[in-house]
């Protein structure tokens, strides 16, 4: 009764003109607008089958990495409806990826909850990354941006010493950034293209967290964005899915090993997430235009209703929470 | 005065709501026919790439076949559901942009990829029909699905003809 009642207003909204109607009724009209603001933050009750778009989509390829300030439907991260309540004051944090998808819904939801933030992202993706930064600044913390090539050894210690120096030390590192490319056969995947994927989702976070761990206090939290693709992966995402499954499983070696240093490891599992990934050759053709139709909400999930599982494991009240994998989707696939 | 104005305005558009909510239409056709125009559609998409790109004359000519069946069958396929009532939305019915991967590749590796694109790609449509002709509700939707299932049938034997007869180049 409650959720008809959001949705006739929003229709009545909707439907109004300059009107003198609209004049008289303005002060009913600001109420609404919080009204609606809340369906999505989480504070209202929602039904989750119809917060967002449903496939089919446009099959709409851009080259890797992809941007996706350009996708149709845009990625929702979270930038009109993500409200912090000071879960992450003063904490400082590094995000791989910060410029788009999950880890630029992280970068938002840490910057809301009193976090400083450094992201990091390919040269190519500046733009997005120019926006999260915009957005973290607005939030009056600081907001760093760090682009560069995450297959580059040398890079990535150079990532994590720019954030130690700006950031003033570093206690939380997403270690997000992934390369996913779709190959119908394994003869389809250049050694280029292996060694790619490789660098970026293994060694990079291997390169990231050894430099770091040395100047991390006790109490700090690292997360590696894995996958339902480390469970039971997909025949076109060969080379991707055992990445993956090297993240859940490196998640749970660190755990064990930083442990008794007060440092939590934990991972987010995603399921079908709309991002930028899908449409930079992440996926088939027809699995884009009909991307999430098999979840049980018929959609796939957007950026902003996994914000909240990064919070989670990196708050101070996830205290006991390590070697954990968090998973997001939709009803789908492990863990 | 604001609250009847408010109160007549919900009213009224409850009462729209209501109807907005009547019972859902066979989805499982709506859902068969979105995928098999999407298919279509990169089918023939795929095909006009081959047909300028491969670099063996039978494989150029599979893939002008694609063009070709593909482009008719999306015709029918558009006018069935035109005649049935479902709702196709644009993304669906759309002329895609061509295939990243195929328009980057030369060679034998397009040859190659595209063949094992067309492979892989009638398993999962003839398995997708095949599925609609045994659990599908609509029986005229089920006809098409029936009526179509030759053709792509026939399509996956010549693919994987060439697969075989290409198998120093697919299996490498």
């Amino acid at each position: 009764m409650k959720d008809e009642n959001k949705i006739s207003r929003r229709r009545v909204v909707a439907g109004l003109g300059a009107t003198i109607a609209a004049a008289a009724i303005s002060p009913a009209l600001a109420m609404t607008g919080r009204g609606d603001k809340t369906a999505r933050d989480g504070t209202a009750i929602s039904d989750p089958t119809k917060l967002y778009p449903k496939p089919p989509f446009k099959f709409q390829p851009q080259p890797w990495p992809g941007l996706q300030s350009k996708m149709d439907p845009v990625p929702d991260c979270g930038e009109t409806s993500y409200k912090g309540s000071g879960r992450l004051i003063g904490r400082k944090a590094l995000i791989t990826g910060g410029d788009s998808g999950m880890g630029r819904a992280a970068a938002i939801a840490y910057a809301r909850e009193g976090a400083d933030v450094a992201i990091n992202y390919y040269p190519t993706e500046e733009q997005d990354a120019q926006e999260v930064i915009a957005l973290i600044r607005k939030e009056g913390r600081k907001g760093i941006a760090i682009p560069g090539d995450l297959r580059n050894e040398d890079f990535c210690k150079q990532l994590v010493h720019k954030a130690l120096d700006r950031l003033g030390g570093l206690d939380i590192i997403v270690s997000n950034a992934g390369r996913q490319q779709a190959a119908e056969s394994i003869l389809d995947v250049s050694t280029e293209e292996f060694d790619a994927i490789m660098k970026t989702n293994i060694y990079a976070p291997f390169f990231i967290i050894r430099e770091a761990v040395p100047h991390l206090p006790p109490g700090s939290a690292i997360i590696g964005t894995t996958s339902e693709q480390a469970y039971n992966p997909d025949g076109w995402l060969y080379a991707y899915g055992q990445t993956k499954a090297a993240t859940m499983n490196y998640v749970k070696s660190l755990a064990k090993q930083l442990g008794p240093k007060g440092i939590r490891v934990n991972g987010v599992a995603p399921g079908p997430v709309w991002t930028a990934l899908q449409v930079s050759g992440g996926t088939t053709p027809d699995k884009q235009q009909t991307f999430g139709d098999w979840t049980m909400f018929g959609r796939p999930g957007q950026p902003a209703e996994l914000a909240s599982i990064y919070v989670q494991l990196a708050a101070a009240d996830a205290s006991f929470a390590t070697g954990q994998i968090y998973g997001s989707s939709g009803g789908v696939g492990m863990p | 005065m604001k609250k009847t104005i408010l109160f007549i305005l919900i009213a009224g558009l409850a009462v729209s709501n209501t109807k907005a909510q009547a019972p859902d239409p066979d989805t499982t056709a709506r859902h068969f026919i979105i995928m098999a125009s999407i298919g279509n559609l990169q089918e023939a998409g795929s095909g006009k790439l081959a047909a300028q790109k491969a670099t063996r004359a039978d494989v150029r000519s599979f893939g002008q076949m694609m063009v070709t069946d593909h482009s008719n069958t999306e015709q029918k396929l558009l006018q069935l559901a035109r005649s049935t009532g479902y709702q196709l939305p644009v993304a669906a019915t759309d002329t895609p942009p061509p295939d990243l991967n195929l328009s980057k590749a030369s060679g034998d590796d397009f040859d190659r990829m595209y063949i094992h694109a067309m492979v892989s790609g009638h398993r999962s449509t003839v398995m997708m029909f095949n599925d609609y002709v045994i659990t599908g509700k609509d029986p005229v939707v089920k006809a098409f699905a029936q009526q179509m299932l030759p053709m792509l049938k026939a399509h996956l034997a010549a693919i994987e003809a060439l697969d075989e007869k290409y198998k120093a180049l697919t299996a490498k």
